[in-house]
């Protein structure tokens, strides 16, 4: 306690600040927080500024500044990109051991002493894990997977930055293919790193569609120049725009270690823009082997109809005198048959007409005059004219009468009437 | 043929590989269809290789 009488300066009530500050918190401490802002300076010391959201409103609960010197910052920064694969920068959840310090002029900061990278590897896997949870969720993350490859990839909408070396590499190895497939590639800018990725991509998407039938496929590519920062390919409204763009999407945004989110949607994922090139070349040739193996189905199946034709031909020819042969025997049984049929028929005929000639000759034989002479019968004419009754003749006549053997003559002297 | 898209023209090729390798086509049919295939089979590899000078135009043409 003081007097009124006896005020502090300001240096000596910040100065006893810093004392108790000092004293009551003599330790390094970890501590985790949000980095809302990275400066690095000329003379190499880096300046953050850490936050803590609440956990529902997301609005700020605890801010402090804190300082990274340059002996420290020069070692932190690459350690802690070569283990989280992030610049060391604004938006990530940090773990840091922290020393507090007061100063009678600046206040309150937190001098940084190390980082533990782990966490926010812990961090961002968490936060891609929601977003991959909330894709699978709303049943989007495998639409783009779903659409079917274009037979002809010829018509490439690439997503790329025009500065990036990526989008050069990417056309001059189309150009190049060795088979003379013809490509049409097309940039839309984007771009490729930093914060303006996920609406760069957006947009280029947008406009994309705004064409739609001009376009086969999209690739998405960055050049191996880049930074591997892969953050800003893990958004949620840059993976749910690509799942469920309506053309396959291939990514080529070279990073090596991990897969983003961006990566897992996109139909098909490769690692560099070369690697995207070589894709779409060999799609290409994919359909020549496939055309080249059908004209060859064709031949051959042409080739084997007219083989077996030949065949048949051949056989054809091969069996024609044998089969003539039996055709001919065939119809000479047929022949054969038949005549015998006529034949019998023929001989039955024969011999009925014969036994009626029989039963004839023999009726013929029995009315016979030589044999009706022969039983004592006697044929009498008188003039010539055979005397049949008794009124034929009168007394005086002379008649002929012929009987077996002979014939005499005689006069009619009387004549009775019975 | 010249209104065909490239897929129509491969899964005619299709058809018609099928068709001839059932063995049951006609032999009168053949040549007509191996002169098919070959026009086809030309009218896709064009689409491989040769420069679609209107889709470029069209392409060329874009703002971007």
């Amino acid at each position: 306690m003081n007097s009124i009488e006896e005020p502090f300066t300001l240096y000596s009530l910040n100065n006893m600040v810093r004392q108790a500050v000092s004293e009551g918190l003599p330790s390094r401490y970890w501590v985790t927080g949000e980095l809302s802002e990275v400066r690095e300076a000329s003379n190499g010391h880096c300046y953050i500024e850490l936050v803590q959201r609440d956990e529902v409103t997301q609005e700020l609960v605890a801010k402090a500044r804190g300082t990274i010197w340059s002996r420290i910052y020069s070692l932190l920064r690459p350690y802690f990109l070569e283990q989280t694969g992030e610049p060391f920068a604004a938006g990530l959840k940090v773990l840091l051991q922290v020393s507090v310090a007061f100063h009678e002029l600046y206040g309150y900061t937190l001098d940084v002493c190390d980082i533990e990278p782990a966490y926010t590897v812990g961090d961002m896997a968490r936060q891609r894990m929601l977003v991959i949870k909330r894709l699978t969720d709303e049943g989007v993350i495998d639409l783009n997977k779903e659409l079917p490859f274009p037979l002809l990839p010829q018509r490439v909408a690439v997503i790329s930055s025009a500065t990036a070396a990526g989008y050069g590499d990417f056309c001059d190895q189309l150009a190049a293919n060795r088979y003379g497939f013809v490509f049409y590639p097309h940039l839309f800018q984007s771009p490729m790193q930093g914060s303006g990725v996920e609406q760069g991509i957006i947009s280029a998407l947008d406009r994309i569609a705004a064409n739609i039938d001009m376009w086969d496929v999209v690739v998405i590519i960055r050049g191996g120049g880049a930074t591997s920062e892969l953050s800003c390919f893990d958004t949620y409204d840059l993976a749910n725009n690509c799942a469920q763009f309506p053309l396959p999407i291939i990514t080529g945004i070279g990073h090596q270690r991990d897969e983003s989110v961006l990566d897992m949607v996109a139909h098909t994922r490769v690692k560099t823009p070369t690697a995207a090139a070589e894709l779409l070349i060999h799609a290409m040739l994919e359909q020549e082997t496939y055309m080249t193996g059908m004209m060859q189905g064709v031949v051959q199946g042409v080739q084997q109809c007219m083989d077996a034709e030949q065949q048949r031909l051949n056989g054809l020819l091969g069996r024609l005198p044998m089969t003539t042969a039996l055709y001919l025997q065939g119809e000479k049984m047929r022949l054969q048959t038949s005549l015998q049929a006529v034949f019998s028929s023929a001989q039955m005929l024969i011999k009925e007409q014969q036994h009626r000639l029989d039963v004839c000759n023999a009726a013929l034989e029995a009315a016979s005059p030589g044999r009706i002479l022969s039983l004592g019968y006697s044929i009498t004419r008188v003039n010539g004219r055979v005397v049949r009754s008794i009124d034929d003749v009168v007394p005086g006549d002379e008649v002929s009468t012929e009987v077996a053997g002979g014939e005499f003559t005689s006069t009619v002297k009387d004549k009775i009437k019975k | 043929m010249d209104n065909m898209t490239y897929t129509q023209a491969v899964a005619r090729l299709e058809e018609i590989m099928n068709a001839v390798q059932s063995g049951k086509l006609d032999i009168d049919e053949l040549s007509g269809m191996l002169k098919e295939a070959a026009a086809l089979v030309q009218f896709c590899r064009g689409k491989l290789y040769k420069v679609d000078e209107e889709v470029k135009e069209l392409l060329d043409n874009l703002s971007e």
